[in-house]
């Protein structure tokens, strides 16, 4: 038993340390990233952010797997040995550090459990009492209430509330419009793919991946609006944000106790100017994307060796 | 709820008979529930005899208006957003000449798109 605490935490310290260590420098790397990024079609920008957040954990991993289960290495590592080859660096137990690995990954999934477990309860609750006052009105709930509002509230079977004061300021391609939006969310499992993000994340402090997490936000918000402007138009699209915000209740609600920040930079115009600008998914973007892909795979398996070297020499020191 | 703004002034019994056709539950729960709401404000009640008759505080808006601040809060904190999403952000403000901007730009491309198709 005590040699499966050691080797199950010095396998978590490799692991969420190289784990952290990539994350931080893909944030060191991110403002050149972001630019280019967001130049292309937002389809296609979150795809490769969701890839990109997904690379220091699956190769901090797979970078671990290696070190521990020596059989594995051959494949991507190449052959050497240490101490007249009679032991492998880092050894498969480091009692000092074991104890520390453990507390660290179980203190991160605890955190992140109780969150999410927080967060669906007080969800649910809301979902059940929503329900109860709402009234089926075609694809959507309405609810009786004279603020203009519209959210999807659910995980696996989303439903969307349009508040009957949306109602009589919105014409019907308006509110199909945003039926096509929210449609688009679930069409394309968004709600998994920010979950994913948030996973991805994890490891770093809120500060730093909260950059990542509007971003990633923004791209997905702007891939739903440019697949409903393939029905309506970008410059439909755009008019029914631009309505939408202005109805919304922080719009409406200034100098009242409604909590609203005020933004210059904000999500709505960025995906007002995206679709302005008009992004076409060109065949140039996607050979970019395509391009881009076996980069990071080439980068990806170029670190596994230099990762794998660097985490024996640190414990060849200890 | 229902039954209270259906009814007002309605006994703990009653509830459960009307409960009785479309959620079957005890006596004592309907009470312990009542006693619940009472406490949190939404119910008032008044006893004549040996029985209490209950009649609500709030309305059916109150509530509603009540929840929404709930949801406006829950997507200003950004935490359920897996679960939880808006057209727009709900808690967002512009300012008046960002609106402006977007406005004229949107009107921009659409005369742009006019004289493109003439």
């Amino acid at each position: 038993m005590t040699e499966f605490i050691e080797f199950a935490g010095s396998f978590a310290t490799v692991w969420v340390g190289l784990w952290f260590l990539l994350a931080c420098l893909l944030a060191l790397l991110y403002p050149w990233l972001k630019d280019r990024l967001l130049a292309w079609h937002p389809a296609l920008a979150g795809n490769m952010l969701l890839l990109l957040l997904a690379c220091p954990l699956l190769l901090s991993f797979s970078c671990t797997l290696f070190l521990f289960l020596p059989m594995l290495e051959t494949a991507l590592v190449s052959s050497h040995c240490h101490d007249n080859c009679a032991t492998h660096v880092p050894l498969v137990a480091i009692p000092e550090v074991a104890l520390l690995g453990l507390g660290v990954v179980t203190a991160i999934l605890a955190v992140f459990l109780v969150q999410i477990a927080k967060n669906l309860r007080a969800t649910l609750r809301l979902q059940k009492q929503l329900l109860s006052l709402a009234k089926p009105d075609g694809d959507y709930l309405a609810l009786a209430d004279k603020q203009a509002f519209v959210f999807t509230l659910g995980w696996w079977k989303n439903q969307i509330y349009v508040t009957e004061g949306l109602k009589q300021h919105c014409s019907e391609e308006e509110l199909a419009v945003v039926l096509a939006h929210e449609k688009a969310h679930t069409r394309r499992y968004d709600n998994i793919r920010l979950l994913l993000a948030t996973v991805f994340t994890s490891v770093l402090p809120a500060r730093i991946s909260k950059p990542f997490l509007d971003d990633f936000h923004l791209m997905i918000e702007s891939a739903c609006d440019f697949e409903a402007s393939e029905r309506f138009g970008e410059l439909k699209v755009a008019e029914t944000l631009l309505k939408i915000q202005k109805l919304s209740p922080a719009q409406c609600a200034i100098g009242s106790t409604v909590i609203s920040t005020a933004f210059t930079g904000s999500e709505v115009k960025q995906r007002i100017t995206a679709l302005i600008q008009g992004r076409a998914l060109s065949r140039l973007q996607r050979a970019s994307f395509q391009l881009s892909l076996l980069l990071l795979m080439a980068v990806s398996l170029g670190l596994v060796q230099p990762l794998h070297h660097g985490v024996e020499y640190l414990f060849a020191l200890h | 709820m229902e039954t209270v703004w259906a009814r007002p002034g309605i006994d703990a019994r009653s509830i459960t008979e009307t409960l009785a056709e479309e959620a079957p539950c005890r006596l004592s729960s309907v009470q312990a529930t009542l006693e619940r709401l009472l406490r949190k404000n939404f119910l008032a009640r008044s006893k004549k005899g040996h029985a209490y008759f209950y009649t609500a505080l709030q309305t059916r808006g109150d509530v509603l208006g009540a929840l929404l601040k709930d949801v406006i809060k829950l997507l200003h904190d950004g935490q359920t957003n897996t679960i939880l999403s808006s057209f727009v952000n709900v808690a967002e403000r512009l300012d008046d000449s960002a609106l402006d901007d977007l406005e004229a730009m949107i009107r921009r491309k659409r005369l742009e798109q006019e004289r493109a198709d003439d």
